[in-house]
């Protein structure tokens, strides 16, 4: 055991004895590595007390039952919308890079150096830790041309019981722009811990768009953070569908930094069976001119639970800030349950902010009109969630994908 | 085809209905008139299947089936339809996609193959031009920021497409321009067949003059107090509604 007696003064709950352990067991941790795991065990993992994590609980994800990934098998994932699918792709298989990016204006490499994007504002740095400390290598992408062809990253993972942090670094030069799909997923059944973390530091007047799909095995746990630095005036557009996972909880902080910058976000929470999904988004206006578009989706059925957070934050001189923040709920069980708390902290006067949160079930009305031109219940249930949920992903991925979600989801067979 | 017999509805313990008799044949065409909140779209509602309404008293058979059996899918897919007198916006649900669905699940409850996507085009086209609509509303959110007038087209069209064999049309006059109301009528004088009943409620006169009913009848206060041929519609416009109420009292 190298666990320092400092460190030990602060173990106290069986997650964080797993994590020295699991710790423990990296056999050359680099200093980056290090000092992330000393300020994780300082501040211990988050329990049911702290105020972030108050809907999340965290004993079955982060459980004796972990080990590290040691050496990395498995056979390479074919995806069914991915076969068919124009694109850059490369896979990450159980932490390891199969394949590589050939095009000019985009390089993609695998490092041992971790770049941490400087949080500002932000203060919860629990997955940032863990990611740090366990993550074996970092994937960086820099794009330093437009490009047009579409980029897909598929993290697929099949080693059972184990924690594994992936991590992903995005660049962007000024002036490009680029469109990156990464996909999770993860054989059904697999009790793993996942921890991916995405970074993004967008280049003046660069335009990206990402989409993350999570859909991971019903027993796989994913703790994920998504950071962005947006320089002046680029544009991140951040499509987030969280399908899978037995528990997923994903931070995404956004911290606008450059005049003219936006970001667009559109979220889908769709849980079904016991699922748990927590989206905390904290989007940070440090400077004036700026503009944020949020829509969020929870569509939630059995006994699954969502949870989001969402916070618009306008610093005291950014004047002339655009936010809009907006999450519709739709409830399709009796058992099903959704805690959302939309939130502005503005410090600016002059500035147009709105949020704005709903929580429904299906409209009898609408099931009526309907069922009375001949749709059974069945169907006019489907037509009406897949109305609701579609605007979330139609028109922002690749109508492969488009067509696979609605069959994934349910809406059509 | 329909024979509604001693109907009595209520919601929330209030009588609305009160004893409805009522047979419509293959082949005639139906008015019902009366005053606000006599009930008109309450047995229209209670025909469509809505729930709320609680069935106190009475039958109401369709083509030989009792009704109160039928899901209100079914009682589609058996051919009745009903135009609301106000069409639910559904946003986010393709116009089209509606009206495809819906014409292959009464396809497929009548044993007939769904119809494939260039047969379906072409006839929907075909009716939206008959309803002198533009195609774009096809592709809009099912009525969603329709106007009134446009609404109330939507519902010929879609009757137009399922072809049903009881339509019951509540209000689909009202709210519509002079000539709305001539491409409204001209929609459901097409539907007029031997096989064919349908039911109208209106509160005017004029679009009897463009759809010509077999019989009229009075609504007031859940119950039918008279019923007439198409002469019955202009004295109501003439004497307004008291006359009846006294005349019943008496
Ligand atoms: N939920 C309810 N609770 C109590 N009364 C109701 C309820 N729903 C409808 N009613 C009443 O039932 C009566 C009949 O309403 P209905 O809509 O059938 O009238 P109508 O004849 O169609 O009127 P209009 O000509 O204005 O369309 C009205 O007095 C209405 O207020
Ligand atoms: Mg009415």
């Amino acid at each position: 055991m190298t666990t320092s007696p400092n460190n030990l003064a602060v173990i106290k709950t069986g997650a964080n004895l797993v994590l020295s352990d699991l710790f423990n067991t990296i056999t050359k941790p680099t200093d980056q590595q290090k000092s992330a795991f000393s300020s994780l065990l300082e501040q211990g993992v988050p329990t049911l007390r702290t105020e972030r994590w108050r809907y999340t609980v965290l004993r079955k994800a982060i459980s004796n039952h972990l080990k590290l990934v040691e050496s990395s098998t498995g056979e390479l994932p074919q995806h069914p919308a991915l076969t068919n699918l124009d694109a850059e792709k490369v896979t990450v298989l159980n932490g390891q890079l199969h394949g590589e990016l050939s095009i000019s204006g985009l390089e993609l490499s695998s490092s041992n150096k971790v770049s941490t994007l400087n949080p500002l504002k932000h203060d919860d740095s629990f997955i940032d830790n863990t990611n740090i400390a366990f993550a074996q290598q970092t994937l960086k992408l820099s794009i330093s041309k437009d490009i047009e062809k579409l980029v897909v990253l598929h993290f697929h993972h099949t080693i059972t019981s184990s924690l594994l942090a992936n991590r992903l670094e995005i660049e962007t030069a000024k002036n490009t722009s680029a469109k990156i799909l990464v996909l999770h997923t993860s054989d059904n059944d697999l009790n793993s811990t996942l921890i991916p973390v995405t970074t993004l530091n967008a280049g003046a007047n660069s335009q990206i768009t990402i989409i993350n799909i999570q859909d991971l095995g019903d027993k796989t746990f994913q703790l994920a953070k998504t950071h962005a630095h947006l320089g002046a005036d680029s544009v991140f557009k951040f499509t987030q569908l969280e399908i899978g996972a037995q528990l997923s909880r994903h931070d995404v902080v956004i911290d606008v930094l450059g005049k003219g910058a936006e970001f667009i976000h559109n979220n889908l929470l769709h849980g079904t069976e016991k699922q748990i999904l927590d989206t905390h988004l904290d989007v940070y206006h440090h400077i004036d001119h700026t503009q944020s578009t949020m829509g969020v989706k929870a569509v939630l059925d059995d006994k699954s639970r969502g949870i989001f957070n969402g916070k618009i934050y306008v610093e005291v001189d950014a004047q002339q800030v655009n936010a809009d923040l907006q999450n519709n709920n739709l409830l399709l069980s009796k058992f099903a349950e959704i805690n959302t708390k939309p939130e502005l902290e503005i410090y600016a006067d002059d500035v147009k902010c709105a949020h704005g949160a709903t929580v429904g079930q299906l409209n009898e009305e609408s099931l009526f009109y309907l069922r009375s031109r001949g749709l059974d219940k069945d169907a006019a249930e489907k037509v009406l969630v897949s109305a609701f949920s579609r605007s979330t992903y139609y028109g922002l991925v690749p109508s492969v994908f488009e067509e696979w979600l609605d069959v994934r989801l349910g809406f059509e067979s | 085809m329909l024979d509604i017999k001693n109907l009595h509805a209520s919601i929330d313990n209030n009588k609305i209905l009160n004893g409805i008799d009522l047979e419509i044949k293959a082949g005639e065409v139906h008015a019902i008139m009366g005053p606000n909140g006599s009930g008109k779209s309450t047995l229209a509602s209670v025909l469509a299947g809505r729930s709320e309404y609680e069935i106190t008293d009475g039958t109401v058979t369709f083509n030989g089936k009792d009704l109160f059996e039928l899901e209100i899918e079914e009682r589609a897919r058996e051919g009745l339809f009903l135009a609301f007198q106000y069409p639910q916006e559904i946003p986010g649900v393709n116009n089209v996609y509606l009206l495809k669905a819906a014409v292959n699940a009464v396809r497929k409850h009548r044993g007939l193959d769904e119809f494939d996507a260039y047969d379906f085009l072409s006839l929907v086209r075909e009716k939206i031009k008959f309803m002198e609509m533009d195609e774009k509303f096809l592709h809009r959110g099912v009525n969603e920021g329709f106007s009134g007038g446009e609404k109330k087209r939507n519902e010929i069209l879609q009757m137009l497409m399922l072809e049903p064999k009881l339509a019951v049309l509540d209000e689909t006059d009202s709210g519509l321009d002079i000539d709305a109301l001539k491409v409204v009528s001209k929609g459901v004088n097409a539907m007029r067949s031997d096989e064919r009943g349908i039911l109208m409620v209106t509160h005017y006169q004029r679009l009897l003059d463009y759809i010509k009913p077999d019989f009229v009848h009075v609504l007031m206060n859940g119950k039918i107090v008279k019923s007439g041929d198409h002469t019955l519609a202009l004295e109501l416009e003439a004497k307004g509604y008291d006359w009846l109420l006294d005349a019943e009292a008496a």
